[in-house]
This record gives C-alpha cells, structure tokens and sequence, in this order.
C-alpha cells in the first residue's frame, strides 16, 4: 500500500499536487470573500479555451526532442498576420475568423520552416536560441507592422497616419465568434463558451490522430532517442523540422483563438513574452522537456489558468491589493525552473 | 566552524566598523531652524522679528526666518555649526551667536533659535 | 597521428599567408566589424556631433563597463552567459533603496549601500550557483528563467513587504497606499557621486575619471584572479569539467564560487550605473542591465565560451554608440525616429542569437570532432583494447 502510494505521489510531482492544492483552497476559501464561484469557474473555463492551442503547440517540438518551444512569439506573428490581413479584407463573423486562419498558415509555414532550419544546426542549445530567434522577430515585425502598406481605418493610426496601431479591436469583425458559437449560459453568471471547446477538442483529437501515425511514432522516436531512431532509419532532420512547422501553425492558430475571444490584436511588443505562460502550463501539467502528452496540455492549461484568474480575484479581495501580476510570475517561472533541473536520464 | 576564523571575524568586524563609520559621515540631516517662542520651566524667551542663519551652501541664500515661523537646511555629516544672526532692531543692537551640533544618525533635528541666543548670552556672561 | 590543428588557425609560411589571417580575423571578429560598419553608416545619418557622440561614450563607458565585466567570471568557468546577473542588480538597487530611505549621501552612501547589497548578492549568487549545478548543459535557460522568477520574489518584498514588514520611514519613495516602493526613486543622494568626484574636463568634455580608476582597479583584479589557484580552477572547470573532476578541482564548489562572485559584481556595477543616472526604475532597472550588458559583451567579440577585457571595452563602445545613434539616424532615413529605435532592438537580439548560434555549433562540432577522435583511436588500438 504505501509504496504505491509514494510512487503514486512521484509520478504525479509534488509541483502539481502544491498547485492543485492551492488552486482547489482558491476556490474553497471564493465564496467566504464574496466572489463568485460560478463567475470564477466560468472565466477560468473561457481562458481554458483561450490558451490552449498555444499549449498544445508545444507538444510537437518536446516530442521531437527540440525542447521547450520558446519561439512560439514566431507562431503568433503568423498569426497577427492572418488576422491583420483577414481585417484588411474586411471579412466578418465565422468566415473572417476562417480567413484569418487560412492566411495565416502559409505564413507559420514559412517561418517554421526558417526556423527550423536554424534549430536543426544548433542541436543542444535550442531553447535559449528559441527565445532569442523570437524576440528578434518580434523586433523584426515592429519595423513591418510599421512599414507594411496596410489601408483599413481600423487597424491604422488616425489623422492619416503610417503604420498599423498597437492594439487593434476585432468587435466589428469576429469577436467571441468561436466562443458564442453553440454556448449556453446557467444562470446568470456561468457562460460555457462551448465553439471554442469544441475546437480545441477538434484539435487535440487531430494531434492524437497524428501521434499514432507513423510519422507521429517517429517523430516520437527521434525525440527519446535521436541516435536509435537514426539507425532505425528515421530522417531525425526531417522529423524535427515537420515538428517545428506543426508547433509555428498550432501557434499561429492558437494566437487567433486567444484573439476572438480577447478581442484585440496585439501588435509590437504584444507577443514578446508569450512564449513563457505556455511553456509553464505545460510544465505544470506534468511535462518534461523531452516528453509531452495531451494531458499535460489539458491539466496544465487547466491549472495554470485557474490560478492566474483566481489568485487576483480571492487574494485581492481578501487582502486589498493587487498581487497577481507577481504571483502569477513567480509560479510560472518557479515550474520552468523546476523542469530544468530535474534529473533527466542524459543519453546524449 | 571552519569558516569562522579569526581574522575573517576580524575582516568583518572592521568592515561593519567601518561601514556604521561612513554612515555617520555620509548621512544627510534635515536641520529644523525655529524661530519661535520658547516656553520652560520659569522662563519664557519671545521669538525675535528676524532671524539671519547662514548657508552651508555659497551658492544660494541665507535663510531670513521671520517671528514664528521656521525653516530648514539640508546638512551632511555628523558635525554642524549654526550661525545666527539678529539683525538690529529697536530697542537691541545686532546680535550673533554660532552653535556647534553633533547630529549622529538623526534625521531630523530642530533648534530653537531664541534658545540659542539666550545660551550663548549666558555663556557669554 | 591525427590532426591536432583543433583551432583554424592558419599556419604559418604560406605566401597567402595574410589573406588567410586577414580572413581568420574577419571571421573571428564578425560581430563587432558589423556593428562597426553600421555605425559607420549610421553616425552621419544621425546628424550628432564629434563633440556630442564623444562626451555621450565617455559617460556610457565609464557607466556600464562594470557589469559587462561580471560576465566574464562565468564565460571562463565554463557556465556560459550569466543571465543571473540581474540577481546582483536587484541586491545593488535594494542596498540602495535603504540608503536612500536613510539619507545617506554621496560616497559613503554608495559605499553602504555596497555593503548592505553584498549579502544579498552572496545569497541569490549561492542560490543561483546551486540551481545552475542542477542543470548542466542547459545553464543559460536556466539562469534566464531564474532571472524572472527572483524578480518575481524581488518584486514581492519590494511592493508588498516594504513599508510594512520591513520598515520604510520616508514618504517620498513609498507608493500613495503605504507601503510597497515607488516605481521610480529619485537618487538625488547619489547623483554623480562617483562620476563627480574627479572631473576632468578637456575642451569642454567632462571625463569621469574617478570612475574609470574604479573600474581600471577591477580590471587589474581580474587579470590577478586569474592566475590565482580560485582562477586557475575556474578556467579547468571551463575547459573540460571531468578532466578538472579527475584532477581534484572541486567542480561544483567552484562553479558556484564564478556564479556569486558574478552576482557581487553585478551589484556593485549596478549601483555605479544607477549613480550616473540619477534616478532608479524600481522594477526595470535590472531588467535591462542584464540585457544590454550580455548584448554589449556579445558585440564586442566575446563568445559563449571565450571572453576578454577588450570584449568589455569595445563592445560596450560600439553597442552604445549604435544605441545613441540609432533613432536619429532612422528618422533621417525614413522619417520617423521610432524605426531607428526598433532597429535597434532588433539588431541587439539578432546579435544575441547569431552569436548563440554560432557558439552552439562550435561546441557541436567539438563534439563530433571528438567523438570522431575517439573512434578512430579504438580502431586504431584494435577491440582488444578497453
């Protein structure tokens, strides 16, 4: 009994079980300083939704032994640049939502491709060139949402000016599109938003087809253990780049999720850090940097959105003041950290 | 403890030493001039019409506290020497006095400048 | 036997000999003849003055040099680029909020605000030493991300417990509710201390000079450190962490030993970045040092894995001479000075990755050169031979 119990305990990380514990204690204590479980519970459901394509966008590139994908600001550029150009068209409702993606993707594929190319020669250091390779583009995209010659009055700064504005509203176009899509409400408070739950589970069912396919399998392969899978006569080169362009699209789609139901694009500096939520929810579901699975990506996401909507509203309601900004800080990059050292079985 | 010989003991105390030292040298007060009446046990001193102090600082003005109100000058280190001057007025020919201060660690430290003269009269005597 | 020429140097006695060393240097030292050619480009652009641009160099010099410096300890221990240097930042900056809370001013303030820093710096420089020792191999990431979790730690006790907690009598620098630090103090204390303490003008260019001793005096500190029995070490540890093991070099021990002197570094740099400033940015102050001093190093030639004084100088010289140039001559090229600013920060995270990507395949192909060699010599001695 009691060794399984600990095994039970280590095979699920003590990480988790403390979050999930003050996540479940977040709630517990909700009620007694006047906010709203069902209100909560509904935000959290509704930022679930949000974030968790970029989560899964993750999975690929762990699978294929490429690590943490801190590059995913590339993704997201793809993305803002399905969006602007879906905007620039001035499509509404569920078909600008689909014309954003569907203009988005060659650019993810385009940029995962480069990326991929960089990545493949810089075995062993991927992670931290990642960030860099992101934050340069995201650099790169201010000179060009400043220069690129877009003409639509909502996305370009008034009094004739130049360039594209910071932040770009989509509530004339495809705002809570996904969301609305086939929602209920319970009550009041509680608001399902069941379209992007449904696409998301049309997501992970896709990446789960993937996985068992056999390019999924080797792709799988050459994560574990690139110099078997070599013999074994997998092209670990090519596996890593199709990861690498799965995760930029997955990233690109996932900003447009995040964007409809947000409501705003984020231009410039918007996807600077936006790399870093989505590797900790998936840290914190109980990934390693070399393997991931579709629960990781769903309690991760689940847990760290919890926390990052409840920590602000209980704790400032029982404290009269704002720590949720540092909160949430501390506990997305105190799970990286914890990933990073854990002892891994180094086969290199 | 292997760590905590001698001369490491030593090597901090001094550095402690020496670091209480340049925060008494290095600390910056806030010197409260009062020109104000000044009430004790028995004995009450009026505040003067005008009282002359003079600047620390060659660049900029000595303060003219008028009766009853006060003003403050910013000093660093631990010793200052007030001098204050009363203009001649009816009844008095012109006075000066200069009051040396040690300030420590205080931030604030205020000086009653009827107070003053009166000391430094008596002293005088 | 096998090619020992591991390093691509050319040999000596060719009668292309200088074309070959003239390219070997180019090579070498890509980074900073980009940014120097940039800079070239940009400096008439810009519009400034010889007068302007010299005076603006000597203050950013004499300001920044001394992080930059903190970085080398690492490099030469083998741990890479010390993200966790903004550690020491935040211990400089809480060392200055207290004197700054207890008035104490010009030198002796920096000083004391030097001596309540250290501790700090020592601790997160032991913490951040301990965790890098968890995650060989993968040391940059892990110092990044630290980086962002104690500023997360740091901006808990700064903005929530001071005031409070930890007490905090003057107003000025506390936030209208009570407690929690401002997010800009007002250095007024130390303004200028060091860099005023003697000043040289020549032709109406004023030259920290105090300054420059400071940092003179650091700069002859590392040349001595290294060839101490800590120095040599750390440079064993750098070069091959299993051969120094085997040699009796307390491998860990001494890892941890480059991470807190860095971290101690990095607080005092702080502190004398933020004295010619004048004015502290609470919460972002640190942030940036990090960044610009690993990108400043980076620019002036210095690898991942190899680091020089002169890398500090020269590359402190030209990133901050393109920082300042930069806007104006993006507003004259194009019409708006925002574009120069963006390319500035563009081309700084681009020099970060090249330089990152460049060392990644270095030690890549260090790898399979050894790899090679090692198989070779199994071949060469038969099965045999264990």
């Amino acid at each position: 009994m009691k060794p399984s119990f600990k095994n039970l305990i280590e095979a699920v990380g003590w990480p988790r079980i403390i979050i999930a514990f003050f996540l479940a204690s977040l709630f517990a204590v909700a009620p007694l300083v006047g906010v709203r479980v069902d209100t909560s519970l509904s935000d959290v459901m509704v930022r679930f939704g949000m974030n968790g394509i970029m989560v899964l966008a993750m999975v690929p590139m762990i699978q294929s032994g490429c690590g943490l994908n801190f590059g995913l600001p590339l993704g997201v550029i793809a993305g803002l640049l399905g969006a602007c150009l879906s905007l620039e068209m001035d499509v509404k409702g569920l078909g600008g939502f689909c014309v954003a993606i569907a203009l988005s993707i060659p650019f993810a594929v385009l940029f995962g491709l480069l990326y991929a190319q960089i990545l493949n020669r810089v075995k062993g250091e991927e992670m931290m060139i990642a960030t860099y390779v992101g934050f340069f583009a995201v650099a790169l995209m201010c000179l060009g949402w400043t220069l690129l010659p877009f003409k639509s009055p909502v996305m370009v700064w008034g009094y004739g000016g130049d360039g594209l504005r910071t932040t770009i509203s989509v509530e004339a176009h495809w705002l809570r599109v996904l969301d609305n899509f086939l929602s209920f409400r319970i009550g009041e408070h509680f608001f399902f938003p069941t379209g992007m739950f449904l696409f998301m589970g049309a997501a992970c069912f896709l990446i789960n087809l993937f996985m068992k396919t056999r390019a999924g399998a080797e792709m799988g392969a050459a994560g574990t253990n690139p110099a078997f899978a070599k013999a074994a006569g997998v092209d670990v080169d090519r596996m890593r780049t199709l990861s690498v362009v799965m995760s930029t699209v997955l990233g690109a789609i996932g900003i447009l999720v995040y964007e409809q139901s947000f409501g705003f694009i984020q231009l410039y500096m918007g996807p600077f850090y936006m790399a870093f939520p989505a590797v900790a929810a998936i840290l914190l579901g109980g990934a390693s940097i070399r393997k991931a699975s579709l629960a990781n990506v769903m309690i991760g996401t689940f847990l760290f959105q919890g926390i990052v909507t409840m920590t602000p509203s209980v704790i400032n309601s029982m404290i009269e003041s704002d720590m949720s900004e540092v909160l949430r800080i501390v506990v997305s990059n105190g799970m990286i950290l914890y990933a990073l050292t854990r002892k891994e079985l180094l086969r290199r | 403890m292997p760590l905590m010989n001698r001369y490491r003991v030593a090597a901090l105390i001094l550095v402690l030493g020496g670091t209480l030292l340049l925060a008494l040298i290095g600390k910056q007060h806030t010197l409260i001039l009062a020109n104000e009446a000044y009430e004790a046990a028995g004995t009450r001193l009026d505040a003067y019409e005008t009282a002359v102090v003079k600047n620390p600082n060659p660049d900029e003005d000595d303060l003219e506290i008028y009766e009853g109100e006060s003003d403050s000058l910013q000093v660093v280190g631990p010793f200052f020497t007030v001098h204050v001057e009363i203009p001649a007025a009816e009844g008095q020919g012109a006075l000066s006095a200069a009051k040396k201060l040690y300030l420590g660690y205080a931030d604030t430290i205020t000086v009653n400048i009827p107070q003053m003269m009166h000391e430094n009269n008596t002293r005088g005597e | 036997m096998s090619e020992i020429n591991s390093t691509n140097a050319p040999v000596a006695g060719n009668s292309s000999e200088f074309s070959e060393r003239l390219r070997f240097f180019c090579v070498r030292n890509a980074v900073p003849i980009i940014f120097l050619v940039f800079s070239a480009i940009a400096i008439p652009l810009s519009g400034f003055s010889a007068h302007h641009l010299i005076q603006e160099m000597l203050i950013r010099v004499a300001r920044n040099s001394f992080l930059v410096l903190s970085l080398l300890v690492p490099i030469m221990a083998g741990m890479g680029l010390n993200f966790g240097m903004v550690l020491g930042a935040m211990a400089g900056q809480i060392g200055l909020i207290f004197i700054t809370d207890w008035a104490i001013v010009g030198i002796p303030g920096m000083i004391v605000a030097a001596v309540l820093g250290t501790p700090i710096a020592v601790f997160l420089g032991y913490i951040c030493g301990t965790v890098l020792n968890k995650a060989k191999g993968r040391e940059m990431v892990t110092s990044y991300i630290l980086g962002f979790f104690i500023n997360g730690l740091y901006q808990l006790v700064v903005l929530y417990t001071m005031g409070n907690v930890i007490p905090i009598g003057n107003p000025l620098i506390k936030l209208s509710r009570g407690y929690g630090v401002r997010s800009a103090v007002d250095l007024i204390g130390i303004r200028g201390a060091l860099d005023r303490l003697l000043d040289v003008q020549i032709s109406g260019i004023h030259i920290p000079v105090a300054t420059y001793i400071v940092i003179a005096v650091f700069c002859f500190i590392v040349v001595w450190f290294r060839k101490t029995k800590l120095g040599q070490d750390m440079r064993a540890t750098g070069q091959d962490m299993a051969v120094a093991s085997s040699a009796g070099v307390p491998v860990e021990r001494t890892r941890v030993v480059a991470i807190i002197i860095s971290t101690l570094l990095a607080c005092y740099g702080q502190i004398i970045f933020l004295q010619n400033i004048g004015i502290m940015n609470t919460y972002n102050a640190h942030e940036q040092a990090g960044m610009f001093a690993i990108a400043s190093l980076l620019v002036g030639g210095a690898t991942v894995a190899r680091a020089k004084i002169t890398n500090v100088f020269l590359g402190v010289l030209l990133f901050h001479l393109m920082f300042v140039v930069s806007p104006n001559a993006g507003k004259t090229l194009m019409g708006q000075a925002q574009l120069g600013e963006y390319f500035r920060v563009c081309v700084s995270y681009g020099i970060i990755a090249v330089a990152l990507v460049l060392h990644a395949r270095r030690r890549n192909k260090e790898r399979e050169r050894a790899r090679r060699d090692f198989r070779l010599e199994r071949m060469r001695r038969g099965p045999k031979c264990r």
